[in-house]
């Protein structure tokens, strides 16, 4: 490390741009949950400073609690498990290094491309496709048709709205931790592996002991990336469900932005938004702990 | 791994020998078993397309699988519209993004990469933490700074705006590239009398290549895909991007009983929609792979 | 020392920003924030009292030609918003042409904002509270009391008092663009709710036709004959939060006015959370889709497209009857429409919605339904007020209304609001037996939403509570549910339980 020179400047575009598009909306926001601001209603044309009120009424907000906790298992469900779970999976299973990969490489490229090409989708075109994908009498029910032999009618996104909007998550953010383990597991040096394997270590206590403590990093960074992305999630599940029915996928970003588009109250919605940075904050700093320092710093 | 070490020669070579016998046993049903999970995860993960590939192809196609005479007419339609107009704005709001959000961190990156000063800890982890503030709900002030900066309908409103939110990533993703970048290369160029603008140039961005490939397909996906910032900075007719073209072809329900939902014309224009980040991919794959390496080392 | 002047600096400077960015909102408040235009530049007058410059023309549409002269140095441009599915497009662009060949030195341009009602209203509100929305645009008329408390609308009250022709709409129609005494819009058609029902089906369960329910046990029995022949969805009501208004319109309203429900009552400003009608109302829900199964699969309503799933099932045969707009009989099953029946005047028949039994609806009704529709107003913030109406006006003249009619491809499904189109010859012969049928049968028995601000949140807490029955909830869940939405949105004063 070198002393600081001029050369600091460089950094002057990219945080004048970060300062006014981020953190500037940001603190306006804050500055409005202390305030009655909305854009229709009486309250439009008399704003005025309401101190703790906006965060008291979000206290002692059922809905808002609900969807802490409808937020908190969709990030559990889809990021955790999910994204990270079967990111994991498929990298190792597409690791160039392993024994078979040559015999069954059309496969490995074949899988790598749908799951990337899901990856790339469109928020747009995801919504449109998983509300097919999960109609009435959509696809997946047509498929289970032919095996059940009869017509299914399930509407998955009325039973199991959580677990709908889940698979989506699941389908679109799968790619990123794919690319980004496989990476991982590529680097781990080939000689590790070797020596264990002529030690006569099974495939799985080397990936057991091997692999995964030298990817360990790389899934914790990973982690903390597809955690903070989840809670911000907004756009496919709004499409898929609404945050319905009767509030069960209601994630914080729906129900926030609820009170800030269709009640048009943007002091409240403020507040929320508030919210939500305060338990992301607490999870950054949860995995802060976890990776420890020097991670950071290096 | 431990109770593996203590095995004596004799032993370990005969482990050896039942080990290279077992996987000539083993291995046609291991890839046979690896093949098939792989298969079955690309298959799931390929399902949820069917719909949208068979009905762009089918008139007047509702929300379920039917695989009517093949048909055109979308396309024709598709690009008989604005189609044209859309692409052309979100290729505009996508690369400005991109370019914008790249250039400033990796410029950004480089200080923080090489340089202690105070607050530096400071600056990153309040970057880390704007990360987590979710679009949806600083939709509103974003908006109305939007406006007070005369941005409203814009596209470089636009893409200004999704390069801001893309740049903590971007530079904390850069410094890790930038760090990984041996410093003696650079004072050589130094002694050589290169100005320090230029070993940045020449020495550290060709190194950086494919760090800076990654995070500039990540803001490309971001400005390709999206639809929030469009749809509030955006009124004029000419100025929206395809993702809200799509939205326009759908018409929903209303109090009032209007409903039309093209779902053909929207799977056409899907279709065409997910061109671009593919063939984008297909580019970038190398270095994308290269710098999820690199990143990922460095975890 | 030169590297701590570079630190000193950024330090400054990033301070400087962060101010910057802090000071946003206290210092724009008053000034700059442009949520608050309107909000300043009409303190008090726009709610309540006449629009700022009252100078209406006697006749603004006949002699438009007389006022030009001291109006033709300004070039003035009107904008006007509408959303993606406004159907009556091409007529108003026509419209809007002879009106401006009329003004020179005004031109109108039109400015198409999303649609559905949800994106549209975002969109326009933003607009509006920037100060930069269109001059007039198309509004939903439950929007207005949120709309006019924001000085969104202009007040029209002495425009329209100073137009002869305002004499013509029907109180009923007035009473749709009114808001605490004052008008803000004009409404060139209605929308009226009447029950449709499968026909074929009805005579295949040994229903005599034409039918006319006179009681819901009526509809009940009918309900029951028809699931008796393996008809999948007798009876639907429209439920949940999916379908938004529509839940409350044509679901809710139409079974609540029948039990003589009054959601607010305008003498004393009160909210009905507790009433017998409300649980009867909830009850005829939870006997359709929960105890009687009469209604359907209830997850028609939870998620997806109900509107389309509704008319595709009745278009399949699959529905026996619903209460919904009146559009559907030509827009949506008619020859040109989006589902067509094969042979829609065989199969399809509409009748009057009954009251819970003779006499027990709304104002003594045997029958009910309820009326809503769209308006144009003008912006409250509009420089061009005189200029917006004026064209208003033009739009809504007797005979522009009957050349709306006669002068498009289909015909509109809305009723006109004006009686002297209704009793002109020209119209009568124009239309069908249904249009002719509704504007005789239903306008009489018309009801309209509450005009005040908090309407459309009460009609959440109403869609809300019946989601909550189609999940399988009791009534009394679904009531102590709305009681508590209810309480919340308007306050424990203004509630009679």
């Amino acid at each position: 490390m070198r002393k600081a020179n001029w050369l600091l400047l460089l950094a002057l575009p990219a945080f004048v741009l970060w300062a006014i598009f981020m953190v500037g909306p940001f603190v306006r926001g804050i500055l409005m949950s202390f305030t009655n601001e909305a854009l229709v209603g009486p309250n439009a044309m008399n704003v005025h400073f309401i101190g703790l009120e906006n965060y008291r009424r979000l206290l002692s907000d059922a809905d808002f609690y609900n969807s802490v906790k409808v937020s908190s298992i969709f990030v559990f469900g889809s990021a955790i498990v999910g994204q990270v779970g079967l990111g994991l999976l498929l990298a190792v299973l597409i690791n160039r290094k392993r024994k078979i990969y040559g015999k069954i490489s059309w496969a490995i490229a074949l899988t790598t491309a749908i799951v990337i090409l899901a990856w790339v989708t469109p928020a747009a075109v995801t919504g449109l496709t998983w509300t097919s994908f999960l109609n009435k009498y959509g696809v997946l029910n047509q498929i289970i048709g032919v095996f059940v032999g009869s017509e299914v009618a399930y509407f998955w996104l009325a039973k199991k709205p959580m677990l709908s909007i889940i698979l989506a998550n699941i389908w679109q953010g799968t790619g990123w931790s794919m690319l980004l383990l496989g990476a991982a597991i590529e680097s781990v040096p080939h000689e590790v592996n070797e020596a264990a394997e002529v030690d006569g270590a099974t495939s799985w206590q080397r990936f057991r002991y091997i692999t995964l403590p030298l990817i360990m990093g790389p899934i914790l960074v990973n982690l903390i990336f597809i955690t903070i992305w989840t809670y911000g999630v907004f756009e496919v599940p709004y499409m898929l469900t609404k945050g319905g029915p009767a509030g069960k996928t209601e994630l914080l970003t729906i129900y926030g932005y609820q009170q800030a588009f269709k009640y048009f109250d943007l002091g409240y919605g403020s507040t929320v938004a508030v919210g939500i940075l305060v338990i992301t904050m607490v999870l950054a700093i949860i995995y802060y702990r976890l990776l420890g320092r020097q991670a950071w710093n290096k | 791994m431990e109770q593996m070490r203590n095995v004596s020669p004799d032993a370990e070579s005969w482990a050896l020998t039942l080990k290279q016998r077992w996987w000539a046993i083993s291995k046609p049903f291991s890839i046979f078993f690896n093949a098939a999970i792989l298969l079955l995860i690309a298959l799931i993960f390929f399902l949820p397309f069917t719909w949208m590939l068979v009905s762009a192809f089918r008139e007047n196609p509702q929300l379920n699988l039917a695989f009517s005479n093949f048909w055109l007419g979308n396309f024709v339609q598709v690009f008989t519209g604005n189609t044209a107009i859309w692409i052309r704005n979100s290729l505009i709001v996508a690369t400005g993004a991109t370019v914008t959000a790249t250039t400033t961190a990796f410029l950004a990156a480089y200080p923080f990469a090489r340089f202690n000063f105070p607050g530096k800890t400071l600056v990153l982890f309040a970057m880390l933490l704007s990360m987590t503030i979710p679009l949806g709900v600083v939709m509103l002030p974003t908006f109305s700074l939007a406006r007070s900066m005369g941005l409203e309908n814009s596209l470089v409103g636009v893409f200004l705006i999704i390069a801001g939110r893309q740049i903590p990533l971007s530079v904390w993703v850069l410094k890790e590239f930038i760090a990984s970048v041996p410093m003696e290369l650079e004072e050589a160029a130094w002694i050589d009398g290169a100005s320090k603008m230029a070993t940045l140039w020449r020495i550290v961005f060709p190194l950086t290549a494919p760090g800076i490939a990654v995070m500039g397909m990540l803001t490309f996906l971001v400005g390709w895909g999206d639809f929030v910032v469009s749809f509030l900075l955006i009124s004029s007719e000419d100025l929206i991007p395809i993702s809200m073209g799509i939205y326009k072809t759908s018409l929903e329900a209303t109090a009032y009983g209007q409903l039309r939902i093209n779902y053909g014309v929207q799977t056409a224009i899907s279709l065409i929609y997910m061109i671009p980040p593919i063939v984008l991919y297909l580019l970038f794959r190398q270095h994308l792979i290269k710098g999820m390496t690199a990143g990922a080392v460095k975890g | 020392m030169k590297i701590r002047t570079v630190i000193t600096f950024l330090a400054l400077l990033s301070i400087v920003l962060l101010l910057a960015a802090c000071s946003g909102a206290p210092t724009a408040a008053p000034s700059e924030q442009p949520t608050q235009a309107p909000a300043q530049e009409q303190p008090t007058e726009a709610p309540t009292k006449a629009p700022p410059t009252p100078a209406p023309t006697e006749k603004p549409v006949e002699q438009p030609t007389t006022a030009p002269e001291s109006e033709q140095p300004e070039t003035i441009t009107l904008s006007l918003a509408h959303p993606v599915w406004f159907n009556d497009h091409d007529w108003t662009v026509t419209k809007i042409k002879e009106w401006e060949a009329k003004n020179p030195g005004v031109t109108v341009k039109l400015v198409e904002l999303p649609s559905p009602d949800g994106p549209y209203r975002e969109k326009l509100v933003l607009d509006l509270a920037s100060g930069q929305g269109p001059d007039i645009y198309l509004a939903d008329t439950f929007w207005f009391g949120e709309f006019a408390e924001a000085g969104y609308l202009a007040n029209l009250t002495d425009y329209v008092n100073a137009w002869d022709d305002w004499s013509q709409w029907y109180d009923a129609a007035k009473s749709a663009v009114t808001y605490k005494d004052n008008v803000y819009g004009l409404n060139r058609t209605t929308d009226v709710r009447p029950l449709y029902y499968r026909k074929d089906l009805f005579e295949k369960a040994g229903i005599a036709t034409p039918w006319q329910p006179t009681s819901w046990d009526d509809m009940f029995s009918a309900a029951q004959k028809l699931k008796d022949i393996g008809v999948k969805a007798p009876w639907m009501v429209k439920a949940g939060k999916v379908v938004g208004e529509a839940t409350t319109m044509q679901g809710f309203y139409m079974l609540y006015l029948g039990c003589g429900g009054q959601l607010w009552n305008p003498e004393t400003g009160k909210w009905d959370i507790g009433s017998q009608c409300l649980r009867d109302t909830f009850q005829v829900y939870y006997d359709l889709y929960i105890a009687k199964k009469l209604g359907g699969d209830p997850d028609n309503w939870l998620a997806g497209d109900p509107i389309s799933n509704y008319r595709q099932m009745m278009q399949a045969g699959e529905l026996g009857m619903i209460a919904t707009w009146n559009g559907d009989w030509s827009g949506t099953f008619g020859p040109n429409g989006d589902f067509p029946l094969e042979n829609r005047d065989e199969q399809l028949a509409y009748t009057k919605f009954p009251a819970q039994a003779p006499g027990k609806g709304i104002r003594g009704q045997d029958y009910v339904t309820i009326s809503g529709g769209w308006a144009f107003v003008v912006n409250g913030a509009s420089q061009h007020v005189d200029k917006a109406f004026d064209l208003l006006a033009y739009l809504h003249t007797k005979d522009n209304v009957i050349s709306y009619y006669r002068d498009q491809p289909t015909l509109p499904g809305g009723l006109p609001t004006r009686q002297d189109v209704t009793n002109s010859e020209e119209w009568q012969s124009l239309v069908d037996d249904y249009m002719l049928w509704q504007a005789e049968e239903l306008v009489p028995l018309t009801t309209f939403r509450p005009p005040v601000p908090e309407y459309p949140k009460v009609s959440e807490a109403i869609q809300s509570a019946t989601e909550t029955i189609l999940l399988g909830g009791s009534v009394d869940d679904a009531l102590a549910q709305y009681q508590d939405d209810v309480i919340r949105i308007v306050g424990e004063d203004n509630v009679t339980k």
